[in-house]
């Protein structure tokens, strides 16, 4: 097994195109993977050294994340906890302290899992990849990028750069929780991200619902959004919010819950997760 | 840490094969195993080209203090490079996978979980031990403070603990008892002595002496 | 008496903090080869063939072995020794485990094939290149399968899958007892199989010295245990083999006997002529240590109109999996808890050993005592439930008083001691009962669910009850100015070193830091107890106090010998042998000069102690917990203990065993359990991440208070205390939670107490409601 670290995306997406490549980031999934034989890489690349993964970016538009940050970092920089605490706290539920600070957005998107916790927070937050690939960059929005588990909408020598997050609306503001069965360590039950924006009179403007491991990949709900669209996020479509959100999941039965268990807690999860974005977007 | 748990379990195995096959590429991984020793030149990119390491390459780590350089295997990790190339045998292993803590060292002043550190990917890290933390004879404030709140029973977990227990106060975790047992979840005392263990570090977070 | 010394903290605590502990992967030594077995994936097969050929040529590669192998050197299976009857009354089958599978494998993750090489990851590489010729067959996972009719056979000598049974009291007279009663409620109820999860894997280094003995340092918390058997299977006198352990990250139980990796790594030491080290990885350690519990309960209690218990029934079904020793019938010797602290006039009870395609259960702190403790205090509470009697009242009712004991409990246990109401007034003030029902509305205004549960753990500790262990211990003063202490008990994490380090120095009068302690070594002593069954301190420092009194009583020949007196003319106090009436004095280190240069065994003494009997750790747990109905999530909230550990030796050293065992007991009760899936058969609970282990934010501060009633059956007052914590607070804990959610109609709930659980066991009742 080979470990490079080339400097370039050109040198990397040569790289990745080439038989048994795997992209490493922070490597706290790959190398777990690795011991188990789940996974037998011939040349990791390690994208770290590639500028453009590491940096963190503010203009007008928004944010540009680079996809090996790490969750410890996303916390340090002055103004993203603040527009986007959701999202940072989103990635920093990613295993336990240790991890946050190898852990990084574009690793727990590529593992591909359902239940990775971050994703959820990007959806919503409505975060946009950046692909490089040997035909050069495009961009694809983070819910169409996981299609199944360990599945990605990603081809042969292409791995993430970079998340654009756009800039939070006047009155936005976005949350993130998850229900978990003890401890941040573990899997997720339920994750749930939600971000909304306000207009001047409390009206909900705009909103995106997304939820994770209740699906075979993060799911973007539509209807959860629709449901709190033109209110002013009242008890009654907070509980149109929930019936959208509970009609939404495909959970699967396994030791950490039956399907109805998911289903009902995710609405819940949803109304919470929903009760703290619109305080902080009404404290903006 | 997510790992695609829900569908065929954590292994990602689903029916038992009737024949234990070999995988094509162990032919790779078993003829890496050899410590390449051609140095390779990790330490400086300059301009646009890849810095290739082959199969072995050489890192320079400063280890308690101590610059080490070294030959290691891509797939090493930090806790074995610790363990077996520096017989630093402090350090432990308890699951090799990131989820117990007790392989925790600080890395360039960070908590890290050793065993999911590749060394390859650390070229001229600064490493702090549990052998680094006492000053001779003198203890580290949160080595003393573990022994007088009794914060260690088999003592296997204890080194992680102590070097986690240290980067969660000088990171401004410490400021309360349940802002010490959120940030210290990471480490995992099967002993139960987590109530010593959370007081020992917030005594020393409260008293200053870091 | 003597003078006690001010605690400062454990005197091993200083080498473990700053990384000088020695386990066993911390051990070097020149030539150290690896070993790595290959285990099976399927829990029932019959193996065809087992081709070596590949990995025998891989890189690194020393030896590739397998049963025949092992067979082909006269190492035969390890022993079973049990003398119960199975079901036809015939003499239980000795089904014993093979050290490396030759035909059949029985369990996912048995040994079959071990490789030596010069590192792990060779080892482990090559292991893939083994190919195994499995020819899967039927198997059975649990208990239930495994006695249906026409259910495949774990081992074919025995077709209805019953190891053994075993049963005392009578039928007939708890049958009267029923009949007669006012009320009779039952448990079926399942204690679930957990595994020890000890921080430090399992792990052996073997090795044959320059005289050609089999020494093995080995993460043991048995040392003594492990020799007859290793003597055994190489067929060598016990005089060689030699056993040592030195740190030991963990035990509960799970390390106390031989396992098949220890006898590999000294038959690959034997063969090769090198050391060999085995260490477990973790997702082998799930897999491959001996599990805990598993226990499905069947009881009954029968109660007249007041409340007062007239007779208890209960049937035990242990799955112990596929191989059966002596290590398969904890269920049966702390059985005897099943009579709590209550009067019960009539108590019939049978436990049965029930063969599965399981890896063995076997002991596991508490071993039997939280699963007796859990049907007794699990029924009184169905009882305080179904008659509206307030559960505290209940169990004042029926309680045993101070002025019966000796107390023969009619069935098992004969308590020597106790004072059961105290404990429970005094935990009643601790947890500030009268205040809860208050809380209990606080918590439903903000939507939730407030429990609070009580369990009165009694537990037989310094045993085994049917027959307690003999302890040994030694102690040599040197003119030096130190004293060794050689003991047969072992601390894996329990401070006992320091325990017993304080004793001898507060007895001879020298400063702790003169004193040295060295445990797990089988070369030292004729014999000795190791850690297990709470009895360090009652048995271990009990045989410790008789051999310093042995040290005393030759010192004061010795130093009648030099003062020209006789030994009853010499007193000893404050580390000097004075002849009485003068001001003549030796000290304990002139003594010890004064031997040496007579002799070549300088100034030693050695002591055994054969406890008379067992003794009764008893108290009262009263566990507070807070749930959300939405989600089922569930919060500890406050934890009380009084507990009656006999004389306190070390306050500290005893609260954190209290700690410890709650932990474990919580944690058994809100997550911790092990899941096979029911088709792969494979485990699906096998990392920290899958298996609930409780984190710092898991359990709440544990308020603990001890109260003295100490025993006579050892001179220290001791009763034990290793295993006191995790007895009350299963039950405590499952008792908390059904308190909780009985206002909403349920009566029990099984463990693990999950969210999902708890969500469906609501769910569930607003149906049950609704319609």
């Amino acid at each position: 097994m080979r470990y490079e670290k080339p400097t370039t995306v050109e040198a990397a997406t040569a790289l990745l195109a080439g038989q048994g490549a795997r992209v490493l980031a922070g490597g706290t999934d790959l190398l777990v993977q690795m011991r188990s034989r789940v996974l037998s890489p011939d040349v990791l690349v390690d994208i770290k050294g590639i500028d453009a993964t590491r940096k963190i970016t503010k203009d007008a538009s928004g944010y540009t994340i680079g996809a090996a940050v790490t969750g410890a970092e996303l916390k340090e920089h002055p103004t993203l906890s603040k527009d986007w605490p959701g999202l940072v706290e989103a990635a920093n539920l990613i295993g336990s302290t240790q991890v946050q600070g190898r852990c990084s957005l574009g690793g727990n998107l590529c593992n591909g899992s359902p239940a990775a916790d971050s994703v959820p927070g990007m959806i919503a937050a409505g975060a946009v990849a950046t692909i490089a690939g040997p035909k050069g960059t495009r961009t694809l929005p983070v819910e169409d990028i996981m299609l199944a588990p360990r599945k990605l909408a990603l081809t042969a020598g292409e791995f993430i750069v970079s998340f654009k997050i756009p800039a939070r609306p006047a009155h936005g503001g976005d949350a993130y929780l998850r229900f978990i069965p003890r401890t941040e360590m573990d899997i997720a039950v339920v994750g749930c991200g939600v971000a909304l924006a306000l207009d001047a009179g409390g009206t909900c403007t705009a909103a995106r619902v997304s939820l994770g491991a209740v699906a075979a990949r993060p799911l973007l709900v539509e209807d959860g959004a629709k449901a709190l669209i033109g209110t002013k996020v009242d008890d009654a479509a907070l509980a149109k919010l929930e019936a959208a959100v509970r009609a939404a999941c495909k959970p699967i039965d396994d030791k950490r819950g039956t399907v109805e268990f998911r289903i009902d807690v995710a609405g819940t999860l949803a109304k919470r997760t929903a009760k703290i974005a619109l305080e902080r977007a009404r404290k903006v | 840490m997510s790992t695609d748990a829900e569908h065929t379990g954590s292994q990602g195995r689903s029916d038992p094969p009737a024949r234990v096959t070999r995988r094509a590429a162990l032919q790779t991984a078993a003829s890496a195993v050899a410590f390449a020793t051609a140095p390779a030149s990790n330490a400086q990119q300059t301009g646009p080209t890849t810095s290739a390491a082959a199969e072995g390459s050489t890192i320079r780590l400063i280890v308690n203090g101590q610059p080490r350089t070294l030959s290691v295997d891509p797939r090493q990790s930090i806790l074995d490079i610790l363990r077996e190339t520096l017989d630093l045998t402090g350090t432990k292993k308890g699951c090799n996978a990131g989820a117990c803590g007790a392989c925790t060292v600080l890395l360039n002043g960070q908590r890290i979980n050793s065993c999911l550190a590749l060394a390859a990917m650390h070229d001229g890290a600064e490493i702090t031990t549990i052998e680094g933390l006492a000053k001779g004879d003198d203890l580290h404030p949160l080595q003393q403070a573990f022994i007088e709140r009794d914060g260690l029973q088999c003592g296997y977990c204890t080194p992680g603990q102590i070097m986690s227990g240290v980067a969660c106060i000088s990171e401004g975790h410490a400021g309360s008892v349940q802002e010490i047992k959120a940030w210290m979840s990471g480490n995992i005392c099967r002993c139960g002595a987590y109530a010593g263990i959370v007081e020992a570090i917030s005594d020393v977070a409260k008293g200053g002496k870091l | 008496m003597t003078e006690t010394i001010a605690y400062t903290g454990r005197i091993e605590d200083e080498r473990l903090a700053t990384g000088r502990g020695r386990y066993v992967a911390d051990l070097r030594l020149p030539r150290l080869a690896h070993a790595f077995t290959v285990r099976s994936v399927y829990s029932h097969a019959k193996i065809r063939s087992i081709d070596t050929a590949a990995a025998k040529a891989a890189p690194g590669v020393l030896a590739v072995l397998t049963g025949a192998d092992l067979a082909a050197d006269g190492i035969g299976d390890l022993p079973c020794g049990v003398e119960l009857p199975k079901s036809d009354g015939q003499k239980a089958h000795q089904a014993k485990r093979p050290v490396l599978a030759r035909d059949r494998v029985r369990f996912v993750g048995e040994c079959v094939v071990l490789i030596v090489a010069e590192s792990v990851e060779q080892a482990e590489a090559a292991g893939e290149l083994v190919e195994i010729d499995y020819e899967p067959l039927d198997a059975v996972a649990d208990v239930e399968p495994a006695l249906a009719s026409g259910a495949p056979a774990v081992w074919d000598e025995v077709p209805d899958n019953i190891a053994y049974v075993w049963k005392k009291g009578d039928n007939d007279t708890f049958e009267k007892a029923a009949a007669g009663a006012a009320h009779v409620v039952r448990l079926t109820s399942h204690v679930s199989r957990v595994t020890a999860c000890s921080m430090e894997p399992r792990g052996a280094l073997g090795l044959i010295d320059d005289e050609g003995r089999y020494v093995i340092h080995a993460s043991t918390q048995g040392p003594f245990n492990m020799r007859p058997t290793l003597a055994g299977l190489f067929k060598v006198d016990q005089s060689k083999v030699r056993i040592l352990a030195g740190d030991v990250g963990g035990s509960f139980g799970m390390k106390s006997g031989a396992y098949p990796e220890d006898v590999l790594v000294l038959w690959a030491a034997k063969r090769l002529g090198r050391p060999v080290r085995w260490i477990s990885e973790r997702r082998e350690s799930f897999l491959s240590d001996d599990h805990g519990r598993d226990v499905h309960i069947d009881a009954e209690l029968a109660l007249d109109k007041d409340g007062k218990i007239l007779g208890l029934r209960g049937k035990f079904d242990v799955n112990i999996g596929c191989y059966l020793s002596g290590r398969s019938l904890f269920m049966i010797g702390n059985l005897g808890g099943i009579a709590g602290v209550y009067r019960i006039p009539t108590i019939v009870a049978s436990v049965r050993g029930i063969f599965t395609n399981q890896q063995t259960s076997a002991p596991y702190r508490g071993a039997g005592r939280p699963e007796a403790t859990y049907a007794i205090e699990r029924l009184i509470d169905l009882a305080a439930r179904k008659m509206k009697i307030d559960p505290y009242q209940l169990r004042l009712r029926n309680l045993v008083p101070p002025t019966a004991m000796p107390y023969d409990t009619g069935f098992t246990f004969v308590y020597d001691c106790g004072e059961f109401e105290g404990n429970m007034t005094g935990a009643a003030e601790l947890a500030d009962q009268a205040g809860f029902e208050a809380r209990r509305a606080e918590s439903a205004k903000r939507g939730k669910l407030r429990g609070l549960g009580i369990a009165n753990p009694i537990e037989v500790a310094g045993g085994p009850f049917a027959k307690p262990g003999k302890d040994y211990s030694s102690i040599r003063v040197s003119s030096d100015g130190t004293v060794t202490l050689n003991t047969g008990v072992m601390s894996v994490g329990q401070g006992i070193e320091t325990m017993m380090s304080y004793l001898v120095a507060e007895r001879l009068g020298v400063s702790v830091d003169k004193v040295r302690y060295v445990q797990g070594d089988t070369d030292l002593l004729p014999g000795g107890r190791g850690n297990g069954g709470s009895s360090s301190t009652g048995v271990g420092g009990a045989c410790v106090a008789i051999t310093l009194d042995n040290t005393i009583a030759k010192g004061r020949e010795i130093a009648a010998d030099m003062l020209e007196a006789k030994p009853d003319d010499i007193e000893f106090a404050d580390g000097h042998f004075r002849l009485g009436g003068t001001n003549r004095a030796v000290t304990l280190f002139e003594v010890a000069e004064h031997a040496e240069k007579a002799n070549d065994d300088g100034f030693t003494a050695a002591g055994e102690f054969q406890p008379p009997s067992v003794t009764y750790p008893n108290g009262c747990h009263m566990c507070e917990i807070e749930i959300d109905p939405d989600t089922g999530a569930l919060e500890i909230v406050r934890y009380t203990i009084v507990e009656d550990i006999g004389t306190v030796i070390n306050p500290t050293l005893a609260r954190g065993q209290i700690h410890g065992g709650v932990a474990q007991g919580v944690a058994q009760a809100i997550g911790e359990k092990l899941i096979y899936d029911a088709e792969s058969a494979q485990l699906s609970t096998g990392s920290f991440m899958d298996y609930m282990i409780p984190r710092a934010h898991d359990l709440p501060n544990i308020n603990i208070r001890t109260r003295e009633v100490p025993t006579k059956v050892n001179s220290l007052g001791a009763k034990g205390v290793g295993e006191a914590g995790t007895v009350g607070s299963l039950a405590a804990t499952i008792n908390a939670v059904c308190d909780a959610l009985s206002p909403l109609g349920i009566t029990h709930i099984e463990m693990p107490a999950t969210p999902a659980r708890i969500w469906q066991a609501i769910e569930n009742a607003r149906e049950a409601k609704a319609a």
